[in-house]
């Protein structure tokens, strides 16, 4: 076996993505952590936002940011720069954060269309402070509705996305819709 | 769709306000909305909803969310793949001393090797640094898979105590396999740590350790997941 | 010698009516349930076999054969099942076969169809998994798992079962301890590991892989995808990679003190080190990363 020094070994980055693709994300798919912390960085907020919204809890929000990115991490090499890498990470944390949902024991069975039934009769909402703003009344809904509330009204995704997403129907999907609204209306204008 | 004599619909309603209607349809709606005051009512509520949840603002944590990224940095150093540095250090080679234990197993042996490791640092269990020498603490990759080894070890504790509350509920055939991967797995990570001790700033050494103990811990989450 | 045939007779026809009896006593099984099209589904079986087939249907179906006294069950909504198989004691323990009133071994063999999208965790003690076109996890303690068709993610784990996976997903994970694990098909994203089974791989596509034993050999028989990054990480096994003339990587093989052979004799390799080998093939058009503490790496072209 020979000894001898010979030319630059640098490893060749990936090529074959389309012209969106930036060098900080290149570089971290190529397995720079560095790089990938500033991807971190630059986007951790708005992630964190999302799972704020969608759990309507501090300490699990924190747990599914670290949980999203580190998903991200592992699936990066199939970012393809065909859309922003925020919009890639916003969809890989709403699977992320409905699968936590789907895990979870007590709600497995009812992701989102076993929601309380009393949800929804003018009765059952609890009278609130009126100063309570939308973060603090988003909690206060059943987690079905508030999944589909934050996805459409706050992340923007349409009826067909949601129900792709989450498996439950489209109508379905607009019927909870419709409730979350009427019930964050009692909560901010009672 | 409607009339004076009706209102509109629940579906009506909020493609209104959420701005989805078609625009036929939105012209019949304001025509209906113009003269009845119950429906527009509920329309300009629905509406001020629709521009509050515009306008709010995201969600900020309590605590900073820089706070995060050692821990996320530690799960990725568990799976990353990495390769060698362009200007890796030459690995030394094996100093002629020879270290010698007693016999007694691979634990016994990771514990005086763990214990003799521990001589040259004044803190931090677990850290393996031979004595006198210190890892290069410039090399944040180095600091990092030290730091996913560490974390390992410990995940690896927790799990085996977990486990002696379950042994009596192994099938025989099971906990022969279990004692003959982990006595496997055990000599190589006290091998390892015994070749860390005289190379401590040798990266290849350090990932070969993280990824027995990664090793170790897949075994006993498997164990738990048998019951 | 005629009692003798007479014994043997009287035996032969003794086993027959026994498992004639245990057949008899065999509960058909044939369950439908409307699902979702992502619905997630957990499916037990202690013994006997497990094959789980997707299909583009909105509905779960069970078909098969429950053994004597065991009860089968199938509960859940749309959105979240559960079906498998449980012993007298309400309970599937570990390691707990009661036996049967006739003596005979209590297997439990079915077939489960389920949405393409759905997600499934089965899980087994010794009883064979076979899956086609399924997501989700699969675990056995001893049985030999056996997945293929297209999957969205796959998880496979035994203790000392077999794996062979012959699967296209974007990502897979699996681990054996002494049990053989085969990689094929076309997975993207790939982490497989054994304690001291024995590793082969033969598959192109992954682009991001871990490959890691701790005594098992390793054998690749294959070409890293272009921009494919490989970490191949064993301690006393060894490494064995048999590439086709035309691979394309740059090649960083490490060994403590294990020896280190390379096949590829027309390229001048670069060294760092005695104990490790830099090696660019083609354009180096990947990262192959290979470290082992004492196992011997070998690098030999087809």
């Amino acid at each position: 076996m020979s000894a001898r020094v010979h030319g630059s070994t640098d490893v060749i980055a990936t090529t074959d993505d389309a012209g969106g693709i930036d060098d900080v994300v290149r570089r971290a798919q190529r397995g720079d952590v560095e790089a990938f912390e500033s991807l971190y960085r630059t986007h951790a907020a708005a992630i964190y936002a999302l799972c704020r919204r969608m759990t309507g809890d501090e300490g699990e929000s924190r747990d599914l940011v670290q949980d999203v990115f580190v998903r991200a991490w592992e699936r990066l090499t199939s970012f393809r720069g065909q859309s922003s890498l925020g919009t890639w990470l916003h969809r890989l944390g709403v699977n992320v954060v409905l699968e936590r949902i789907r895990s979870t024991k007590r709600d497995a069975a009812r992701l989102i269309e076993g929601d309380d039934s009393t949800f929804g009769s003018h009765s059952s909402a609890p009278a609130i402070d009126a100063s309570i703003d939308l973060d603090a009344a988003l909690v206060h809904l059943p987690r079905g509705a508030r999944t589909v509330f934050v996805l459409h009204d706050i992340e923007g995704y349409s009826h067909d996305e949601i129900a792709l997403m989450t498996g439950i129907a489209a109508g379905t999907a607009r019927a909870q819709l419709w409730r979350a609204r009427r019930a964050l209306m009692r909560m901010l204008d009672p | 769709m409607t009339s004076l004599e009706t209102h509109l619909t629940e579906d009506e309603r909020q493609s209104f306000a959420d701005d989805t209607m078609s625009p036929e349809q939105r012209a019949s709606a304001e025509a209906h909305l113009a003269a009845c005051r119950s429906c527009a009512d509920d329309v300009a509520r629905l509406t001020t909803l629709m521009t509050r949840i515009r306008e709010t603002p995201a969600p900020s944590p309590t605590v900073a969310l820089d706070d995060l990224w050692p821990t996320i940095r530690a799960r990725i150093e568990q799976s990353k793949v990495v390769s060698l540095p362009a200007d890796a250090p030459a690995v030394r080679r094996l100093s002629p001393r020879v270290w010698w234990f007693g016999s007694i197993g691979g634990v016994a042996a990771a514990v005086l090797i763990g214990m003799a490791v521990m001589r040259g640092r004044p803190t931090g269990p677990g850290d393996a640094v031979g004595p006198g020498t210190t890892p290069n603490a410039g090399e944040p990759s180095l600091i990092a898979v030290v730091d996913s080894a560490h974390a390992y070890e410990q995940e690896a504790r927790i799990l085996l105590d977990k486990l002696e509350l379950r042994r009596a509920m192994l099938r025989p055939e099971t906990a022969e396999a279990l004692a003959h991967d982990l006595h496997v797995v055990d000599v190589a990570i006290a091998e390892l740590k015994e070749a860390v001790a005289r190379d401590p700033n040798n990266p290849a050494l350090r990932r070969l350790l993280a990824t027995s103990y990664r090793q170790k811990v897949d075994l006993l989450k498997r164990v738990s997941n048998a019951s | 010698m005629s009692t003798l045939r007479t014994l043997c007779v009287t035996l032969i026809c003794f086993g027959a009516t026994r498992a004639a009896a245990q057949r008899e006593t065999d509960q058909p099984v044939l369950a439908a349930k409307a699902a979702t099209p992502t619905v997630s589904l957990r499916i037990y079986n202690p013994v006997g076999k497990v094959r789980v087939v997707a299909w583009n249907r909105d509905s779960v179906v069970v078909r098969g054969r429950v053994a004597d006294r065991d009860k089968f069950f199938f509960g859940g909504s749309g959105e979240g099942m559960k079906l498998g198989v449980e012993g007298p004691e309400n309970a599937v323990k570990l390691g707990v076969d009661p036996a049967s009133p006739t003596g005979l071994a209590r297997v439990s063999d079915f077939v489960v169809y389920v949405p393409t999208a759905s997600k499934v965790w089965v899980r087994t003690v010794s009883a064979s998994i076979d899956a086609v076109g399924a997501s989700g996890s699969f675990y056995t303690v001893s049985g030999p798992i056996h997945l293929s068709g297209t999957a969205s993610s796959i998880e496979a784990e035994s203790m000392n079962g077999s794996l062979d996976l012959d699967v296209t997903t974007p990502w897979l994970r699996a681990r054996t301890g002494d049990g053989h694990l085969l990689l094929r098909g076309a997975p993207q994203d790939v982490d497989v590991s054994t304690i001291s089974g024995t590793l082969d791989i033969a598959t192109t596509t992954p682009l991001r892989a871990q490959f890691s034993s701790v005594s098992g050999d390793i054998h690749y028989v294959a070409s890293p995808a272009r921009g494919a990054i490989f970490e191949f990480s064993n301690h006393s096994g060894n490494v064995d990679m048999v590439l086709p003339e035309s691979v394309s990587g740059a090649f960083m093989l490490s060994s403590i003190t294990g020896t280190i052979q390379n096949g590829f004799t027309h390229v001048r390799p670069a060294a760092s080190a005695p104990n490790s080998l830099r090696l660019t093939l083609g354009n180096g058009g990947s990262s192959v990363t290979v470290r082992t503490y004492k196992g011997a790496i070998r690098l030999r072209p087809e």
